[in-house]
């Protein structure tokens, strides 16, 4: 019940405004992508009607052929792509760097307050995401030697039905992974932020932390995992009406709300996080939080 | 003296033939099941000059051997005298790295270590005897490549024969041959109890009418020439196993306990594979197609943990038997048994064979992409070009191909008229024609489909990218000249063909003298030409007629590559349109008007009649961009790039 209490707490006025904080940086790289993509199709098709007969060739065969007469253009995409990847990485470390700070700080939201605790905390959040690499890898390889194990056992067995349980059992570690894994990071970057000491000593007590308090935080994250797939769900929905009967300007600033209320989600799951770690629990009441 | 001559011949034969009888009857107490009598009257020269199989074997499946007795009769069709018999023992192919199958394919790439994990196989003739001249040929076996020359390669044998087979005259050759059994490599082998058994038994060459040898080798991208025959196959396997096989099931004999023997017939086919798994799931049906007097039993033998493939199967096997039904010519058979392999023999998936394809589904690939779907569809597609109208697929493997797959697009875009029949997903609508057409683009140019035993050997994709070509060559002359008459044309191709190998030749030849219309031009630029086909506008121009409110009009369309009559649309500011079919074969055309109002677009083949075009992108030109289009296409590829930036964690 207190963990639910936590989770509802998260929704309020400074955390839709910490959302924002976080979903500014998130739409100020989608433009850049909106707008590369924008040049390269104008460009590649030129005074072409072809983007305008999308019905009659179909969009794969439109693509194919402006990839295809335009070599440069697709190769421009992809690069553009994985370099604001790489740019959003960074970015997000940034962002990060104010949205902890002022929840750990208990600070009033304001952009300048985040932008400056964003500058502050930079660089020890970036050594924080280096050393969280291994943290990353370690969450992939099991899931990837698990795939490939499975796939090597499965491959030669009469009854392939096998098959569906595995992949079952398969998601469900790769979400076990997935939960333990970026706990370890957030509360990686909390400790820094609490404790002020080095990176390495927050990345020890990230582990150590998550590793004692398994439930509340497995709580925490089921909340975000389904609430992250009831905002997917309703995404996909609303993309298939893409190009129906609304303006796609309607579409575009729609989509936009659901972006945030998934930044929203994540900034309630460290406000959670942050519950745990400053609530006065012992161990043996744990239990009371699920 | 003619009528004496006559009587002389008959009473020759007659006499002549009791050894031959003798040795039939002498050689055919080895064969077990048919009667000597049935035997001796299905092989008689004077009925007719097909080719006959019959065959015995056995297989042992915990030693992965076969065992097998073959009679065929064959009777030299050519005008010349034949010193000489050519056979395919493909299992050869899989012997050892240096064939020319492996040489093709990637496995001779893997390490010495893994190499070792291989199971390879073989087959080997024990004993080859010409029965009716009592003449024991085995020793004059030897191995050629008419192919490569790859004196490594085992899966082409030439027998020297001790004295000529005289035209129309025709002998009957006993082999002996055992068969060690591969792993699935490709198309055939064994893993585990489930083994898909193609390519398994000696089978004669292809004799040309000029009396040469069309025997080829094994090879990694490409499928061979089959002459037609008769067969009759009994095959014994364990009595756990289920059979799927090639042809008619006439017999069922328990040998002993533990053992059964199956029977089966078949005529007028170019091969002859089955299939056996304890494991199958069976599942029969019955359909009766228009202009048969029988039903057609559908077979369809599933995998352990497939049933969920099932109505899929079934929905295409039934809905591509109704479009031949309905467009060609009724599937002929008595049966058609579709095998779905296990993962674990997945290389035997897709493939097909006389009324027997191999399906493929996977449990992995979700449903929305079409892969059972598409394998079976066109397995069926080629049941009448490849079962009925045969080819020299070494030589010409775009022929048949071609025209399976223009059958396949157009079987798949019926089943699927809503949605990507190749792949229907959220974020993006694939069709099977598009899939040809992209195959198709990255061919391109300069290469021949001519060329292409050739580079058979150094490109793996050679094969699949010109038949490509060929089929949408096929649906832009569909297009071109209705579908009424193209199905017309493919109808009359079919029953000119029929149990004969094609050429290419023969198709241009037919099609021209169908249509009663020259469409060389058609052949010699995209089949034994390097012509590619692209067609553009290349200028348009609307200039204010001095003094007046008109405007001159003045659109350029071009033909940077190629020829195809095509259609030509101009379209004014005021909605007027203006239609021309260009079918004169100029490089360029101008057209000039005036007209009270300016172009707002040209564009060539707008209802996209002629998918054979490699550049969609320059066929139209307007003067006035729609800018909104291109921000709906950024709109909506920039969803899927902040979505995925979206799961980042911040």
């Amino acid at each position: 019940m207190n963990l639910i209490k936590i989770l509802f707490s998260g929704f309020n006025l400074r955390n839709l405004k910490l959302a924002a904080y976080g979903w500014l940086f998130n739409i100020f790289f989608s433009i850049l992508v909106y707008l590369g993509f924008y040049s390269v199709f104008s460009i590649s098709a030129g005074s072409s009607k072809i983007a305008e007969n999308i019905e009659l060739y179909g969009l794969f065969t439109m693509l194919l052929d402006i990839f295809n007469n335009f070599p440069g253009s697709f190769l421009l995409v992809t690069s553009i792509s994985s370099f604001l990847l790489l740019g959003y990485i960074a970015a997000s470390i940034f962002v990060s760097g104010g949205i902890f700070s002022v929840l750990i700080e208990e600070e009033k939201a304001t952009f300048f307050t985040l932008f400056s605790a964003s500058i502050e905390n930079f660089v020890k959040f970036f050594k924080i995401f280096l050393v969280n690499i291994i943290n990353f890898v370690l969450a992939i390889v099991p899931v990837v030697m698990l795939s490939f194990f499975l796939w090597e056992t499965l491959k030669s067995a009469t009854n392939e039905t096998l098959f569906r349980i595995f992949l079952i059992l398969l998601i469900l570690l790769s979400i076990i992974l997935f939960i333990f894994s970026i706990a370890i990071y957030d509360y990686s970057r909390i400790i820094r932020l609490k404790e002020g000491r080095n990176f390495l000593f927050s990345f020890r007590n990230g582990v150590k932390f998550v590793f004692s308090n398994k439930r509340q935080i497995t709580g925490i994250f089921l909340f975000y995992i389904f609430s992250s797939i009831l905002i997917h769900l309703m995404l996909r929905l609303l993309m298939s009406s893409v190009g129906g009967i609304f303006n796609f300007y309607i579409i575009f600033i729609i989509f936009q709300i659901f972006m945030w209320i998934r930044y929203l989600l994540k900034v309630i799951v460290i406000h959670g996080e942050l519950g745990i770690i400053q609530a006065p629990f012992k161990e043996e009441k744990q239990e009371d939080l699920v | 003296m003619r009528i004496n001559h006559i009587y002389f011949f008959i009473i020759l034969i007659l006499i002549s033939s009791i050894p031959i009888f003798t040795q039939i009857v002498d050689e055919n107490s080895e064969i077990k099941g048919k009667s000597k009598v049935s035997l001796l009257l299905e092989s008689s020269p004077e009925k007719d000059d097909i080719i006959r199989y019959q065959i015995n074997a056995r297989l042992f499946p915990k030693k992965g051997k076969l065992e097998g007795i073959e009679i065929i009769k064959w009777t030299n069709r050519s005008d010349i005298p034949v010193n000489e018999l050519q056979f395919n023992l493909f299992y050869n192919a899989f012997s050892d790295i240096n064939s020319t199958f492996f040489k093709e394919s990637k496995i001779f790439k893997l390490s010495p270590e893994e190499l070792k994990k291989k199971r390879f196989g073989s087959i080997k003739i024990d004993e080859f005897k010409i029965i009716n001249r009592n003449e024991k040929s085995t020793n004059n076996i030897s191995f050629i490549s008419p192919d490569d020359g790859n004196s490594s390669d085992k899966s082409v044998a030439s027998v020297k024969l001790f004295r000529p087979v005289e035209p129309k005259k025709a002998i009957w050759i006993k082999i002996k041959f055992t068969l060690k059994i591969p792993e699935i490599f490709f198309k055939t082998g064994q893993e585990d109890d489930y083994f898909f058994m193609s390519h398994w038994y000696p089978r004669i060459g292809c004799l040309s009418e000029d009396g040469k040898w069309i025997t080829h080798q094994f090879h990694n991208n490409s499928t061979f020439c089959s002459d037609f025959g008769n067969y009759n196959v009994k095959i014994t396997i364990p009595s756990r196993f289920k059979i799927g096989s090639t042809g008619v099931q006439t017999g069922k004999t328990e040998k002993g306990k533990e053992f059964v023997e199956y029977e089966f017939e078949e005529k007028n086919i170019p091969d002859f594979a089955w299939v056996v798994s304890p494991h199958f799931n069976e599942i029969r049906e019955k359909v009766r197609l228009k202009g048969n007097e029988f039903d057609t039993e559908l077979i369809l033998l599933l995998s352990p943990g497939h049933r969920s493939a099932k109505e899929r199967y079934l929905n295409a096997i039934k809905f591509s038997l109704k479009y031949f039904e309905e467009n060609f010519t009724s599937y002929p058979f008595r049966t058609l048994t579709v095998v779905d392999p296990p993962l674990k023999g997945f290389y035997s998936a897709g493939f097909e064979y006389p009324t027997l394809i191999s399906a493929a589904f996977l449990k992995i690939i979700p449903r929305t992409f079409r892969l059972s779907e598409l394998a079976v569809v066109h397995g069926i597609c080629h049941q009448f070009w490849y079962g009925i109208v045969g080819s020299d697929e070494w030589s010409e493997p775009w022929l048949m191909e071609g025209i399976t797959a223009f059958l396949e697009m157009e079987i798949m875009d019926s089943l699927f008229p809503e949605s990507g029949s190749f792949l229907n997903a959220s974020f993006m609508n694939i069709n099977d024609w598009e899939m040809k057409r992209r195959a198709y683009l990255t061919f391109f140019p300069g290469k021949r489909m001519y060329d292409l035993p050739d580079n058979l050997l150094n490109d793996k994709n050679f094969i699949v990218n010109p038949h490509s070509g060929f089929s949408l060559l096929l649906r832009s002359l569909k297009n071109y000249v209705g579908k009424d008459k193209f199905n017309g044309f493919l109808k009359y191709f079919f029953s000119r063909y029929k149990n004969k190998i094609a050429r290419a030749s023969h198709f241009e030849e037919s099609f021209i003298a169908y249509m009663q219309e020259d469409f060389s031009w058609a052949f010699e630029q995209f089949t034994s030409g390097r012509k590619n086909l692209d067609t553009a506008v290349f200028s348009i121009t609307s200039d204010p007629v001095g003094g007046s409110r008109k405007y001159r009009n003045e659109i350029v369309f071009v033909r940077n590559s190629g020829y195809f009559p095509t259609e030509l649309k101009i379209r004014l500011e005021n909605g007027k349109e203006i239609k021309i079919f260009w079918e004169k074969n100029e490089k360029w055309k101008k057209v000039v008007f005036d007209d009270n109002s300016p172009v707002d677009f040209a564009i060539v083949d707008p209802g996209f009649k002629i998918p054979l075009d490699i550049n969609l992108v320059n066929n139209s030109m307007v003067i006035k961009k729609n800018r909104s289009v291109f921000k709906k296409l950024a709109v909506r590829f920039g969803f899927y790039f902040q979505n995925i930036l979206g799961f980042l964690p911040l």
